[in-house]
């Protein structure tokens, strides 16, 4: 059985940060996570906005982590070498009414530490954002919000993590817990038993299941799903444009990505937990709440429609990042639901907090390096590095996806980075193969071929994403020699 | 009795929509009128589309020493319909060296029909 | 003339014509300019010729160009054979990553394409170039199929890919949407290597495809052709395991309880093709927001000069010939720009504009230069007209009635327009297609 300091149970955005944080402190740490790769759950249906942080009511713990998150992404975006775009933002007002709303929102910023907040008219919208519906009277003007790709930073965070020490178990949900007679957690997953001195919750969806197993506070979690629209690169991409918030989410957002694509976020329904189906009335909810925001966005240019459930608390609308008061050495990060990517750097920060708190003997570590290099991007190079690169290694002239310009050479490095990419959804989210307009239509087969030879499989065992996702049945025909 | 069957010929983009009488008889069908071919080539589709359709079989079959891992081949000419499914099992148990060129002959008379499988493409050695 | 190409150190290739693309339309037009005098290469992005002709193993091509029916692959291995013989320089394994990427590097109204291969990154000066890269499939996201997003969901290309170049299966038991002619195929396809294909459904109340299609590979295999039925779920957590399909009324849209939950493990998309254009946008070239190919004169120029568009990527043909066909003509045409005397451009602010109107969904070329010589305007119908006409109008008068007569949106056709039509156009010319009442005849 492996033995650890700490064992983080998620690796979502919030567990990787957490990871990523605790790697400075001279600890045995692990990430166990159910899914086969990182980044799996809300993580991946996520609009990738990092909300600046004048929704939460003050006095939450989401306003008490939100704008701080929100301030960190420079450095960590620095730190991490992942991309992130302060653009600021809108929320656009059409009415006298909204005007009052826009200046509730004001008041909550102001008073939750969102910085330079103002509420802007007529020509001040369409100079930040000439797209911008001309209808709009009057908008708030935050200049904090941006936005980033939430699988790259939880990915560049759990890499960052690795390289100081924490290791990574994929595929082994967690099945019970027990303690032994020194007290500490015994794990039982799929794969394998694992003991941990303390515990973090930070499973996501899966919280109230691991609250429970380790004898800390009941809760339940609704699944409050979102739909959600990628459209194709645009030549600018757009500024986060909000609608007034509803009383339960902030309605459909309508933000450009650092890829240059434009995502359409997110629709708010409680369904069955699991639920990641998309649903026609919700794709329609997006486009139509989009050309309310973008009234000339073409959106027939759909890349991928998909959902995800938010990490909901019944009857609490809040984070709950707290030691648990019902299980020693358990540690909640639970309830992370919107606004999550944006608080991910400050959650850690917080629970590195409520462990030095607790008096966890948490010594700095030397020689821990909180850079990560920023794995090369083929298609963002100039010409002389590209020559450059494929000088070195003809790997870097193949292009396998022709959508979003990867070479071959990009994705055997994402399989062979750690935690490396073990599926095709894996490869595309960490270099973008499949990412684009077709859809993996044009490289699917390619990208088949080259993680079965990585990985010493044959092709009818690679997967599209968890175990059972085969993609195709193989050989059709002997090759008889 | 006769009746009427109505199909497209497929001998041409055109498409012409066909009615053909026939009189079938214990197994046998006798073409008496086609009408709705523009051209003589659509009697002569509607004759045998009647007695025996006939259609090209094209599928693949696998190859060793080049960079394809399946040629696909063709029979030259028309084989029965009928005989596709044995022929398919015929080209199972198929496999070619490279090199490979257009129009060779992967396989001889097929099922006795008189009509070679070939390649349809070349195939490099490497 | 070669002096107007500034050499620099990076610079090792330069052509009169750089053909984007290797499949029927890019040798095509390849053959076309070497045949009309002109220095060619083709940049070709597989290792091989051949484009997506390779993996159409299927017979029905070939009748109008090579006069006799061949498969896809024996069309492309004659155009392979035909360009081997001529000294045309082939870049295979080799991707255009931009045309005129860095505007500073090459003048002289000569353009640069910049393509990345294993060996090195290539740099082609072109005085022309002819963009040929086809297009891609349209995708399950992009007609919005709700439901889960399992293994298992291919485009029907993709699929093709696997069984007849890739040796594997894409699955055991198939749905197919979409009764276009690669849907069509690709239901036999399945069926010879062994697949159960349920079923093929389409939203429309009639099949896309051709009915040689309808009949020699559905028919011929018992498999049912659902009209008017759409996929409106897609179920299965890992793999597919099931569609929902659904009726659709006069509007297309899916009508309640006509649900009906089909099992299957795979389902092929084959609803529909669009040119893949990124390339030439990123180029400059200006699209017609109907074909979402470029938008072209009579000789299939963009509107970047020097930059010609024909094949898949213009806009989307049923036969291979025809692609070839228009290819030659673009081949052409780029070889008498890349050989012309003099930079003169003194058409273009006479160009009579193409509009598309009525039943016609668009119209090829977009701009007429030139009114002295016959120009044939392509167009495909948004959907079949039993009955209905052709009409050529400009401003108030009609130039052109065709004869009344049936036309079906699988097919692309085109109508000839005179010098002596071009020479009444007001600058505008608009091609209607109009749906008539039988006693209107």
């Amino acid at each position: 059985m492996q033995r650890y300091d700490i064992v983080i149970v998620g690796a979502g955005i919030t567990g990787c940060a957490i990871a990523r944080q605790l790697a400075r402190y001279d600890a045995s740490i692990a990430v166990i996570e159910a899914a086969n790769d990182i980044a799996c759950g809300t993580t991946k249906a996520n609009g990738g906005l990092v909300h600046a942080g004048y929704d939460p009511a003050p006095g939450t713990c989401k306003a008490s982590v939100n704008a701080r998150g929100c301030a960190l992404y420079g450095q960590w975006s620095r730190e991490l070498g992942f991309g992130f775009n302060r653009t600021g933002s809108m929320v656009l007002g059409f009415s006298e009414t909204d005007r009052e709303h826009l200046e509730h929102l004001l008041e909550n910023g102001r008073a939750n530490g969102v910085p330079d907040l103002r509420i802007i008219q007529g020509d001040e919208i369409r100079e930040h954002e000439p797209r911008a519906n001309a209808d709009a009277t009057c908008a708030l003007w935050c200049p904090s919000t941006g936005y980033v790709d939430p699988f790259e930073v939880a990915i560049a965070a759990a890499e960052n993590a690795a390289a100081n020490g924490v290791e990574f178990h994929r595929g082994a949900r967690l099945d019970g817990v027990d303690r032994d007679d020194d007290g500490r957690f015994i794990l039982h997953t799929e794969a394998g038993d694992f003991s941990a001195k303390t515990l973090i919750n930070a499973a996501g969806n899966g919280c109230g299941e691991v609250s429970r197993m380790a004898g800390g506070e009941p809760f339940e979690m609704v699944w409050r799903q979102g739909n959600i629209a990628v459209l194709d690169h645009e030549e600018t991409p757009l500024m986060p444009l909000y609608p007034i918030p509803t009383p339960v989410s902030k309605g459909v957002i309508v933000t450009g990505t650092v890829h240059g694509n434009t995502v359409i976020t997110a629709t708010a329904a409680i369904r069955e937990a699991g639920d990641t189906d998309t649903y026609a009335a919700d794709v329609n909810e997006l486009l139509e709440g989009a050309r309310k925001l973008v009234p000339d966005l073409d959106t027939r240019r759909v890349v991928r429609t998909f959902a995800g459930g938010r990490a909901v608390i019944k009857g609490l609308n809040d984070f709950f990042i707290a030691p648990s008061t019902l299980a020693p050495g358990l540690f909640q990060a639970a309830g992370i639901q919107s606004p999550g990517v944006a608080s991910a750097p400050a959650v850690a920060e917080r629970m590195d907090a409520l462990l030095h708190e607790a008096g966890i003997a948490l010594p700095e570590k030397p020689g821990w390096n909180p850079l990560r290099e920023r794995p090369v991007d083929f298609d963002s190079e100039s010409t002389e590095r590209k020559r450059a690169l494929i000088e070195r290694d003809p790997a870097w002239g193949r292009i396998v996806c022709r959508c979003e310009t990867v070479p071959e050479a990009e994705i055997v490095e994402a399989i062979h980075r750690t935690p490396g990419a073990v599926s095709v959804e894996g490869v595309k989210r960490r270099c973008r193969a499949g990412m684009g307009r077709c859809q993996s239509g044009f490289c699917q087969s390619r990208v088949v071929r080259i993680l079965a030879r990585e990985l010493g499989c044959s092709p009818s065992d690679v997967l599209l994403e968890d175990a059972g996702s085969q993609i195709v049945f193989g050989p059709l025909k002997e090759v008889q020699a | 009795m006769s009746t009427t069957e109505r199909f497209h010929c497929t001998t041409c983009p055109s498409e012409c929509l066909l009615a053909v009488e026939v009189e079938r008889d214990a197994g046998t069908a006798l073409v008496v009128d086609v009408n709705g071919n523009r051209c003589p080539r659509g009697e002569a589709f509607a004759r045998q589309e009647i007695t025996c359709p006939m259609r090209i079989l094209a599928t693949t079959v696998p190859v060793t020493g080049s960079d394809i891992e399946l040629l696909p081949v063709r029979t030259a000419e028309a084989i029965p319909r009928a005989l596709h499914a044995d022929a398919m099992v015929e080209l199972r148990r198929l496999c070619v060296d490279a090199p490979v060129r257009m129009g060779d002959i992967v396989l001889p008379n097929i099922l006795d029909t008189g009509v070679d499988v070939v390649a349809s493409l070349d195939a490099d050695e490497v | 003339m070669t002096s107007t190409i500034p050499a620099t150190a990076a610079v090792a290739h330069a052509y009169d014509v750089v053909v984007i693309g290797g499949g029927p339309a890019g040798m095509g037009a390849a053959i076309a300019a070497q045949q009309a005098g002109a220095r060619v290469a083709i940049v070709e992005r597989d290792a091989h010729l051949g484009g997506i002709l390779r993996q159409c193993i299927h017979p029905g091509f070939g009748l109008e160009h090579f006069k006799e029916e061949l498969t896809g692959p024996e069309y492309a291995q004659r155009l392979i054979n035909e360009v081997a013989a001529l000294p045309i320089d082939v870049h295979t394994g080799a991707m255009v990553i931009a045309i005129d990427g860095d505007a500073d590097t090459v003048g002289g109204g000569a353009h640069r394409v910049t393509c990345m291969s294993e060996e090195e990154l290539l740099e082609l000066d072109a005085r022309a170039v002819v963009l040929a890269m086809g297009c891609r499939e349209r995708t399950r996201s992009e007609i919005k199929i709700p439901g889960s997003r399992p293994a298992g969901v291919f485009t029907a290309g993709l699929a093709q890919r696997y069984i007849n170049i890739e040796n594997l299966a894409p699955g055991r038991r198939a749905v197919i949407l979409g009764s276009g002619d690669i849907g069509l195929i690709m239901a036999r396809r399945c069926a010879l290597e062994g697949m159960e294909v349920e079923g093929v459904y389409e939203l429309m109340p009639y099949a896309n495809g051709l009915y040689r299609n309808v009949k020699n590979c559905l028919e011929d295999f018992g498999i049912p052709l659902h009209l008017s039925t759409t996929v409106t779920r897609i179920i299965g957590d890992a793999r597919v395991e099931a569609v929902e399909v659904s009726r659709v009324d006069e509007h297309l849209s899916p009508i309640p309880g006509t649900e009906r939950v089909v099992p299957c493990d795979t389902l092929l998309l084959s609803v529909g093709l669009i040119p893949e254009n990124e390339l030439s946008t990123k180029a400059g070239v200006e699209l017609d927001p109907r074909t979402r190919g470029a938008k072209v004169d009579e000789s299939l120029m963009t509107s970047v000069p020097g930059i010609f568009s024909c094949g898949n990527v213009l806009h989307v043909h049923d036969l291979a010939d025809n692609a070839t066909a228009e290819a030659q003509r673009a081949g052409r045409a780029a070889a008498t720009w890349a050989l012309r005397e003099s930079d003169r451009e003194d058409e273009s602010q006479d160009a009579i504009a193409v509009e598309a109107a009525g039943l016609a969904g668009y119209a090829v070329p977009s701009r007429i230069n030139g009114v002295d010589a016959l120009v044939k305007i392509w167009f495909r119908v948004r959907a079949p007209i039993e009955c209905g006409r052709i009409r050529i109008i400009s401003g108030d008068e009609t130039l052109f009635c065709g004869k009344p007569r049936a036309f079906k949106p699988s097919i692309m056709e085109s109508v000839p327009v005179t010098p002596a039509m071009l020479k009444r156009a007001q600058g505008r010319i608009t091609l209607s297609i109009e749906s008539i009442e039988e006693d209107a005849r």
